[in-house]
This record gives C-alpha cells, structure tokens and sequence, in this order.
C-alpha cells in the first residue's frame, strides 16, 4: 500500500552542494501540513539546500503551500536554496494559479 | 432535465406526506393558535412541491406553487396579516395544488385555467401588499423572472479590483483560496499578486493557519454580484473588498443597482437579511432528546429513592451531613423531575385548532348550523397526552354535531336559536385535565337508547336502569343509536373504543345529558403519563402499585360486615351498600396473604364496569409517585396489569389496572380459571425481580 | 482517480436527485440517510466532501458537521450543508458548525455542481 509520508534522503543537489531531499507524498491536505512542517525540519537540520521532489502529488492546498513557501523564506534567510524537481502539473498550476510562480529560488526544473 | 424522471415516483410519495403536513397546519392556521413555525412549514411544504415539480418540469404545478409559496412567503415576514380570507384562499390552493399534484403523476397537464381562478386570488392578495411584485409579473414570462430582477450582467467587461485576506482560522472550515482562485478566473482574465508579509518562518508557523493574502484583478463580462458569489462561503473568515476600476466602469455601479431595484424587494438584499437579528425566546429540541432525558430523570428518582430507603437506618446523629445531603438530593431530584416534566408540557390548542374545520365541514355535510366555542385551549399537559386526546375529542364532537345538535327546522320549532352551540373546554382539575365537550342540542332520547340496549341483549329486560345509567350505555360495546351508519359517525370506532381508549390512558369519560336541553361529555385524564402517584400496597410479600385516582377509600371492615353469596362471591356492607371483594392474594395466587378481611384492608376502587369494588391486601406501605415502565414495551401485556415501576429497593412491582383485576376475576369471583391471567402476571413480575437481581 | 462526496438526506428524492446530478458529472457518491448513518458510512475512509441536509432524524446535519469537524481522518473534509430556504440564520449555524459552505433547494443541477467545484478539492 502506498504511504502518504514524505521521504528525507541524502541527494546530490543541482548546486553541487551535499544536501538533502525530501520526497513529497500524494496528497498534501491541511491534514497533512503538520506532518509537512515536521519533515521539512528534520531536512533542513543538517545544513546545505534542500531539494523536494514533487513527482508522486496528485493534489496539493493551500496549507501545504505555505509550509513549503515558510521553509523556503527560512532557508534562504541562511542563504541555502530550496529546489522543487519533478512538479508534476498539479502542482505547478496550484502555484501558478495562486500568483506564487515566480517567486525566487522555486520551479529551476519548469 | 429528463434526467430525473426516474425519482418521479419518490417525488409523489414525499408530495403525499406534504400535503398532508400541508393541510394539518392550514388547520392549525384556521383555529388562530398557530405559531411562526407554523407557517414556515406551510412555507417549507409548497416550497419542496415547488422544486420537486421544477425538477420534472410540471409547469402548470410551479406556476400554480410559485404563486402560493410567494404569498405564504409575506406571510411568514409578516408583510400580510393572516386573516380568516386568506386562510380560506390558503385552503383552495391546497385543494389545487393537491389536484395538480395528482394529474401530474397520473401523467396528465390539468386544463388550461384549472386553477385560475385560487391563483388570481393568491396574487391578488399578494399585489395589494406588495404592488412592485405585480409588475414585475406582469412582464414575467416564467415566474422566475422576477426574481432576476435588476440583476441583468453589464454588457461591457468590467474590471474588478479585489483585496482578500484571509483570517488566520480560514481553514477550519476547510475553504481553500486555491479553488476561489480558479473559480474567479472562469469569469474572466485574472492575475493574482501574493502577499507574503504575514508568513513566518518554518519553526513557528502553524500548520494550520492561512497566512498568505492576495491583490486581485479581474476583467470580466460579469456583475458584481457575480464576483461576490465567488466569495459566498468565505465572507466571514476574510477581509474582502471588491471595487469596481473607475475608468471602465459606470459611477458607482453597486449603488445604481441598488436603487434600481423596487423598494419592496430592499429586504431580499442579503446584507440588511443578515443584519437584522433574530429575536429568539425559545428553541426547538429533537424529541428523542427530551424523551431521553426523562427517562434518564425516571431513572435518577428510582435511584435517588434506593438511596435513601436504604440509609433511612443509619443513625441519624452520627450521619448528619450524609443525611442532610440525602434530603437536599431528594428535593432536587424532585425539582428536576418536575422542570424536565414540564419542558414536555404542551398546550392543547395544537389539538383543539384542528376543531373549527371539523365543524364548520360536518355543519356543512349535516346541514345544520353550529358555533363552536373553544376556551382553556392554553391549558398544558405532556405531549403524550396531548397526542391521545386527540381522537376522543374528534370523536365526540362528531357525535354531538350528528346526534346531539337539531336541524335549524328542528330548533326553531323547539324554540331554540336556528344555530347550535358546541362548547369545547380544558382546564387544570387537581392534578389532572378536564375536558368538557358541550352541546346545546335535543339531549338523549332515553327511551330509544334503553330499548336498543335491550333489543341488543346489552340490558337484561327485567333490569331497571336510572337516568345516568341509560346515558351511559352510549359507552356500551356494540352500541349505536344511529339508525343508519352515516357519514359522520360511522366511521367504524364507537363510543365504546374512546372510552376505552381514555381508560387506557388511565383517565375516565362520562356523560351528562338533560332532555331537550344538551349533553356533555366529560373526559378526566392524567397530566402525564410517565409518572404516576401510586398507593404501595404489600400482599403475600409482594408489593403491587394501585393507582391514587382509582382509590375511593381504604377501610378495615367488621366480620360482621362479610358475607358470601352461593355462588361463592364475597361481599362486603358498606354503609348499607353491598360491595364483590376481589383478593388481591388469589388473583395473583400468592402464598402467605392474609385471607380475611377484617384482619387485613380493603380498597375501594372504582371501576367502569363492574362499579364499586373492594380489592383485599394485607398493608398499605404508602403512598408514592412512581415512573411507570410499559410492560408491553418490555414485556408482554398481561391482564390485570397496565405496567410496572421500580421501588426504592430496585425491585420491580407490578402496577395494577383495576379494570382488568376486575375483568379478570369479574364475573365469579371463586372460580379458579379466572385467575389464569392474573397468576401469569405475578410471575412476570417475579421474573423481572429475578432478572433484575441476576444482572445487578 | 474520481472524487468521492458522500451525500446525506433522509429524504429520498433528495438523496436521488444529488446523487444523479453527482455522479452524471463523474463523482462517486456514497449515500446516507441521516447523521448518524453517514458517520457509519463514512468510517475511516477519506472522501472529497460531504453534503448533508439539515432536518433529519437521529443525528441532524449540524450535529454531523461538528461530529466530522472533530473526527481525526475528516476534520479537514469540506462539508455542503443543504438549506431549505436563503435563510441567514440556518447559514451562519451551519458556519458555526464548521460548515464549508451552503446549497439553497432547490437547486438546477448546474448550481449544485457550480458550488461542488468551488469547495471539492
């Protein structure tokens, strides 16, 4: 059975750079930001950029795009990057549709 | 929209009950004592007909109930008095209505002006309270056109500017801006500029917050109205302005569309709706609710007298606050159970409301002419009450109108008024309610009724009867003294099954008539009949609950006052009066009661068939009120019981129906197959005990 | 994937008519006949949305919401209730509930899909 948990793992980062990268699960509802937020936290613990791999979401709202939107704005405070690969167009058009496309740092795979 | 054709069938079955909920309360309207939700459910009932015939498309029915529901509408807002025209005109539209209802599932269109002339007075009385309605009309070529009214999109694309911001709790009701967002731009050409001020950082954001904002900008072929339809559900949980851009647009757009609609339709607006408060006295409770909590009260008061009958032999000095709390639990137990009882009390005008009709209609079909006068119709008793009384009082003013009550011919000759007067009644009499239904007509023929009453073997002809005595065989089984079974009374139940039906409900029914002058009927019932006072009586050990209001008196008798007769009947004097005995002990067949009377007590109870009776205990134990539990509910009927409660000490005890006990041991009182019945209740009783105890 | 809406009414035409309009549209529907009954239907399995009616017996379309507003799988579930009429003060009870949003009867089917759009995530 397919689990609705995001994958943290070591990648290599386009920047080169030792990061790592999380890999987000199919549906991201309200109920699921909080497990989100709690994942996100534990990838970014060990420094370096962040890449989310947005291949397996067949929906996303908008609670999760703000905890994704609040871990972007927290890295690049720290001047580390957050790349999304993969975004399927669900998830694309959810940030297009909400004015979010051409925020800094998102969609270097569009 | 063929589509659903398919629910037609549900749609006339659900239009059935409508109607009938339809016309009840269009009754409950003609008798004045209705309430606001009264006529939202007149309102409710059409509107459902209405979308229901929308939805297969009877257009003669949506006219036809567009009109009506749009009248009941002003009603409702009390833009229109309910006057006794309008209530006439609500009746012949819901005769029509229930005509067109029943063409249209026979699959026929009604003939073109069936109905024309109801729905001309349905809008006449409407257009004189709202005269805008009638030009709008006038020019509407369906009846939804007025209601489009001033609400026609701009031909030229306007372009709206649009702030949101979400409060913080926004997704609690799991609205999502994403899809406002997409539904916003089907309406036109949208951008969408973010603000992310408000976002915090990863480590403090609640998850569950909204904190992103948007400027919007639509250009659109569409009202303004339009847009705020996006933005229905979320008004409440956002900042929101929408404006329209001054260069495109006409001044003030929401304004001119304001003013251009007629000022009678001001109050549709949804905003001056919301804004006005409404003032709330009472609400409405699901029934079940109500109904659980007197149970659950029953069942404290059960426990609350376990509680203290089991510390009443504690040594008071040494128990003080114990004892004293025990008392303040008892007293409030008793509060409690009284305010819970009275949440279920109900006026019995939702009963005598349906009254005014039922003559009005009998006076018509009779030919007679009739006033009905109703008074203490505010007098309250527990709904389930209220639900019983209905058919008995049906009844018996049926009867007085087709019996009692004289053709005008008739009373002009008698030299009476032409009109009839019936008189209907309530109030409060110690402790339960009085009904009186009263007619001013020719009174019982009594020399018709007794010779009936013998022709049907119902009175022996030897047997002399006094006045009150040949009035009552009106209530004898099998009895009718209408020649012929007409319309009004036969309707298959006889006087016979409401009086029974009264006794069931452990009330009494009596009749008082005077020759040429009238004849009352008097109907005695408890206020509630989840709660009893009840004499605790212990025979043989066994503990039985009588009834108070069967109780004429207890005495211990002399021995010389017993007496037996051949037949082995057993009789005690009473003041000079001769009274069967019915021994508790050998009715139920128990061990250990005491056999003779003049060592034990004697009830006297009242009973409607075979009068006065004295019933042999051993004790009295007290007096009591008890929450009564059905035995058919529970168990079985069983003869000579009419339920059972449970005592201080948990044990359960049977409550006693004198009117079976007597039934049961009635005719001969020595034979031991009488006491079939009664010998079976006392074991159930004692089975209950077992089982109670077994699971305790 | 198709969505799935659960539609709650205990009258019959009612339910018949939603669920048709529903699934012509390429829903899935699950029906209940009143608000006890769609907690049973709805157990742990997470749907798209929930429309229930207001009056019905046994558990009453606002005792639903609540009930779904606190259940750990569908807190988050949007809820449709159904009024009878435009009614502020049956809407704004239905907000306090934890409602997602309302449909006034009776609807057209394109009404009843327009307000499914707008809340079916």
């Amino acid at each position: 059975m397919e689990t609705n948990e995001a994958a943290v793992s070591a990648a290599d980062t386009p920047s080169g750079i030792q990061g790592h990268a999380v890999d987000l699960p199919s549906f991201l509802d309200l109920g699921y930001a909080g497990e989100l937020k709690s994942a996100l936290q534990e990838a970014m613990r060990p420094g370096g950029d962040l890449t989310i791999n947005g291949a397996a979401v067949e929906s996303i709202t908008s609670p999760c795009i703000q905890v994704l939107l609040a871990a972007e704005k927290t890295l690049s405070g720290y001047g580390r990057s957050l790349n999304l690969i993969e975004a399927p167009p669900v998830l694309t058009s959810a940030f297009t549709d909400l004015g979010l496309n051409h925020i800094q740092g998102w969609s270097n795979t569009q | 929209m063929d589509d659903f054709e398919q629910f037609k069938s549900t749609f006339f079955a659900e239009c059935s009950e409508l109607l009938a909920d339809l016309e009840n309360d269009l009754e409950l309207l003609q008798g004045e004592f209705y309430d606001k939700e009264t006529l939202n459910s007149i309102f409710r009932a059409v509107h459902s007909i209405k979308a229901g015939a929308g939805a297969f498309q009877f257009k003669a029915l949506v006219k036809f109930s567009h009109a009506f529901e749009a009248l009941l509408d002003l009603l409702r807002n009390d833009e229109i008095p309910v006057v006794e025209a309008v209530v006439t005109v609500l009746f012949h539209a819901s005769d029509v209505l229930a005509q067109m209802i029943e063409l249209a599932r026979d699959g026929q269109e009604p003939e073109s002006g069936y109905g024309a002339e109801t729905l001309a007075e349905l809008d006449a009385i409407r257009f004189t309270a709202r005269p805008a309605d009638a030009a709008a009309s006038a020019n509407a070529a369906s009846p939804d056109a007025a209601l489009s009214n001033g609400e026609d999109a701009p031909d030229g694309m306007t372009t709206f500017l649009i702030k949101f911001l979400p409060r913080a709790e926004m997704f609690q009701h799991a609205n999502e801006p994403l899809l406002l967002v997409r539904e916003m731009a089907q309406l036109g050409q949208l951008s969408a500029t973010p603000s992310l001020d408000r976002l915090p950082d990863l480590d403090t954001i609640d998850p569950e917050q909204a904190y992103l904002s948007w400027d919007f900008v639509l250009k659109a072929a569409c009202s303004i109205q339009d847009v705020e339809e996006v933005f229905e559900f979320v008004v409440d949980d956002a900042e929101l302005t929408i404006e329209i851009e001054k260069s495109e647009a006409p001044a003030a757009i929401e304004v001119t569309e304001e003013s251009a609609l007629p000022a009678g339709v001001e109050s549709k607006n949804a905003d001056t709706r919301s804004g006005r408060p409404a003032q709330v006295s009472s609400i409405r409770v699901d029934l079940d609710r109500i109904d659980r909590l007197v149970n659950m009260v029953g069942e404290l008061v059960i426990t609350q007298s376990m509680l203290s009958q089991q510390t009443n032999d504690m040594p008071e000095e040494r128990f003080v606050p114990v004892v004293r709390g025990l008392e303040e639990l008892a007293l409030h137990t008793r509060e409690l159970q009284e305010s819970v009882m009275a949440i279920r009390m109900q006026p019995v005008k939702s009963v005598f409301a349906r009254m005014p009709r039922l003559v009005r209609e009998l006076a018509t079909q009779l030919s007679k002419k009739v006033r009905l006068e109703i008074s203490g119709e505010n007098t309250e008793v527990d709904k389930t009450v209220v639900e019983e009384i209905s058919d008995p009082i049906t009844h018996m003013i049926r009867n007085s109108l087709d019996h009692g009550l004289e053709t005008p011919e008739e009373r002009i000759a008698a030299g009476k008024p032409e009109e009839g007067v019936i008189t209907l009644s309530a109030e409060h009499r110690s402790g339960r309610i009085l009904i009186v239904i009263r007619d001013d007509g020719k009174g019982i023929n009594r020399e018709v009724v007794l010779r009936k009453a013998r022709e049907r073997g119902i009175v022996a002809p030897e047997q002399n009867l006094s006045n009150e005595e040949i009035d009552n065989l009106i209530f004898a089984a099998g009895f009718s003294t209408a020649d012929a079974v007409t319309d009004v009374s036969g309707r298959g139940v006889g006087m016979d099954v409401v009086k029974r039906n009264v006794q069931s409900l452990g009330g009494r029914i009596n009749i008082q008539s005077t020759p040429g002058a009238g004849t009352s009927f008097t109907m005695m019932l408890p206020l509630t009949l989840a709660v009893m006072d009840g004499m605790i009586v212990a025979v043989g050990g066994e503990k039985y609950v009588l009834p108070i209001t069967a109780i004429v008196e207890c005495l211990r008798p002399q021995r010389e006052a017993l007496s037996r007769l051949p037949n082995g009947l057993e009789l005690v004097q009473v003041r000079g009066e001769y009274i069967p005995l019915v021994y508790l002990c050998r009715a139920f067949r128990l061990n250990g009661g005491i056999q003779n009377p003049s060592e034990g007590l004697v009830v006297l109870v009242d009973s409607d068939r075979f009068g006065r009776i004295g019933i042999v205990v051993d004790e009295l134990l007290g007096q009591q009120q008890v929450v009564i539990k059905s035995l058919e509910a529970n168990y079985d009927p069983v003869p000579g019981l009419s339920g059972a409660t449970i005592l201080g000490n948990g044990r359960v005890a049977a409550i006693l129906d004198v009117e079976g006990l007597c039934e049961d041991s009635g005719t001969d009182l020595g034979s031991a197959a009488s006491i079939q019945g009664a010998s079976r209740a006392h074991e159930v009783a004692t089975s209950q005990n077992e089982t109670r105890e077994a699971s305790q | 994937m198709s969505k799935r809406i659960l539609a709650v009414d205990d009258s019959k035409t009612m339910r018949d008519m939603v669920s048709f309009t529903l699934k012509g549209a390429g829903f899935e529907v699950l029906e209940a006949h009143d608000g006890q009954h769609a907690l049973t239907v709805l157990g742990d399995e997470k749907v798209n949305l929930v429309i229930t009616d207001v009056n019905m017996p046994n558990m009453d379309g606002l005792s639903l919401v609540r009930a779904v507003r606190s259940h750990p799988v569908h807190r988050s579930t949007p809820v449709l209730v159904l009024t009878t009429e435009g009614d502020a003060a049956k809407k704004s009870e239905g907000r306090e509930a934890g409602a997602t949003g309302w449909i006034v009867k009776p609807f057209a089917p394109e009404k009843l899909l327009q307000v499914v759009q707008k809340v079916c995530v």
